[in-house]
């Protein structure tokens, strides 16, 4: 089923946010200066951060690949106590839900966009790469266009939901 | 650099030639910087720039995780407790099935899956009154998984011969007195109805109480022919073998009954009470400090582990829980174990 990307972005917008925030606070970390934010926009792309071109690669790749880390801690969190009363225990009450909405909105925007994966890919080609950030940084490219491919399959929601109701089922089965 | 959460054009901020800042014009800050900027415009976009709406936002999610990380511990608990309940159900061990999804249902009163498992485990605890409870509560309650429903309805075909079938309530009707039924009409009766469990049981228990354990034992074979599993036979058996002295023939239906239900109490106790009369003194109290251990609500588990106590001849410890469960609650049936092992105790009751 096709639904329009903004369409998307517009109902899961607290993953817009807490995805550019994410390449922010990388950047506040690195200490790279960050120009421009746009943290939710209606248009392609949803929302993006202007920085300053980053000499340290590894950097790069950490701001670039920042919310996958922090959108999926977080999305995982806020679902993980509401995953098991609306999936497994049926006694959900709203609360649950909007848990489970805000997590599997953060977790579904935890990858990288293609535009992150072309600030890598400029990065690493140039001369004075290190081999063990090219070794890391080309996987790290491939892997985020493969998920650009994905979300056509909605690979993202798909994500998302793993996240939301995976991590809880398997902290429960570690544990059992 | 733009990084956005969409796809995006690739460009990058233009790179001034000149050592002004590229936002004030004043003289850039020296150094290895991509980006020309003096060391107050450097300083001010390497500053965390949020607006305050971006800043409720995102106070508004660390609200929300925090409310998520206080509710967690509660929620993972109660995932484990049912994870804990399948395993034990899968494992057959039916007491601690029984604790945990009592334990899930507390909190998950609407879990359907949870309460069909507990209906299944009080069945094979033999746990009547719970099994009723969960069947009147799943009445008209829509099962989606199927093996659960094939295993409930599996249940529910087997529980019926646990009742007094209609006829034989007809049957007995028609004496004044149970114990005044002759034979014939026993005999006729349970020709008539080859399949009524619950009426040769019945008979059975009459037999045994005649102290006639032969008859009782075919009895208890006819039942157990019908279903493999029928636990007041195996009851019946177990009883019948060890009061005409054949141990090993008691202990083989004690051990049909565990594996039927691994953490059986009445099994295990009546496995305790067996190695006592086998002059196996500590394996018996060994396992009847294990069985009360597991279900310290079982006024069976409780009297065999007086007996085990005084057999062991651990007086004191025999006369404390004596004096214990004399001041607990215990129904009727319970009051009788209870009796039971006092007057072995005071040799009023041969054990």
């Amino acid at each position: 089923m096709f639904i329009p990307g903004f369409l998307i972005s517009l109902v899961t917008f607290p993953g817009v946010i807490v995805h550019e925030l994410a390449h922010q606070l990388f950047c506040r970390y690195f200490k790279v200066p960050v120009f421009k934010v746009v943290y939710f926009q209606m248009g392609n792309p949803a929302g993006y951060v202007l920085h300053e071109a980053v000499r340290n690669k590894a950097q790069g790749i950490l701001i670039s690949v920042g919310p996958f880390i922090v959108n999926t801690l977080i999305g995982a969190l806020i679902s993980l106590p509401a995953a098991l009363p609306v999936f497994t225990f049926n006694n959900a009450g709203p609360l649950d839900y909007l848990l489970i909405y805000l997590g599997v909105s953060i977790a579904m925007h935890a990858f990288p966009s293609r535009g992150d994966a072309n600030v890598i890919w400029h990065s690493i080609r140039e001369e004075n790469t290190p081999v063990w950030v090219k070794v890391i940084g080309y996987p790290v490219v491939g892997l985020i266009y493969l998920g650009s491919l994905g979300s056509f399959f909605w690979l993202d929601l798909l994500y998302g939901v793993v996240v939301a109701v995976g991590l809880p089922n398997l902290i429960i089965y570690l544990l059992k | 650099m733009i990084l956005g959460a969409m796809e995006e054009p690739l460009s990058t901020v233009a790179s001034v030639s000149t050592r002004d800042c590229a936002t004030c014009g004043r003289p850039a800050m020296h150094g290895d910087h991509p980006t020309p900027l003096c060391s107050d415009c450097r300083e001010k976009f390497t500053r965390l720039q949020i607006p305050v709406w971006i800043w409720i936002f995102a106070g508004g999610i660390a609200v929300i995780l925090l409310f998520s990380l206080f509710t967690l511990p509660k929620s993972i608990s109660l995932g484990v407790h049912l994870e804990k309940g399948k395993k034990a159900l899968e494992e057959k061990k039916f007491s601690t099935a029984e604790k945990e999804f009592t334990k899930v249902l507390e909190k998950a009163p609407s879990n359907v899956a949870a309460r069909g498992d507990l209906l299944i485990s009080a069945f094979y605890n033999q746990d009547y009154e719970l099994f009723d409870a969960q069947y009147k509560k799943l009445v008209g309650v829509n099962i989606e998984d199927k093996s659960l429903y094939s295993e409930i309805d599996k249940v529910m075909t087997k529980a019926e011969a646990y009742r007094s079938s209609d006829s034989f309530d007809v049957f007995k009707k028609s004496y004044s007195d149970e114990a005044l039924i002759p034979d014939t009409a026993w005999d006729r009766y349970l020709r008539q109805h080859t399949e009524d469990r619950y009426a040769e049981q019945e008979y059975g228990f009459l037999l045994y109480n005649k102290k006639d354990y032969r008859r009782c034992d075919s009895l208890v074979e006819e039942a157990l022919q019908s279903d493999y599993e029928y636990i007041p036979a195996l009851m019946l058996g177990v009883n019948s073998k060890r009061d005409e002295g054949d141990l090993d023939g008691a202990m083989a239906y004690v051990d049909r009954m565990l594996a039927i239900n691994h953490e059986s109490v009445w099994a295990l106790s009546a496995k305790s009470r067996t190695f006592l009369r086998q002059k196996k003194m500590k394996p018996g109290l060994d396992l009847a400090l294990k069985l009360y251990d597991m279900d310290k609500q079982s006024a069976y588990a409780l009297s065999t582990l007086i007996l085990a106590y005084h057999f062991n001849g651990r007086t004191g410890d025999r006369d404390a829980l004596i004096k214990k469960a004399r001041s607990s609650p215990m129904d009727s049936t319970g009051k009788i174990y209870l009796q039971y092992a006092l007057d072995v105790i005071d040799n009023k009751e041969k054990f």
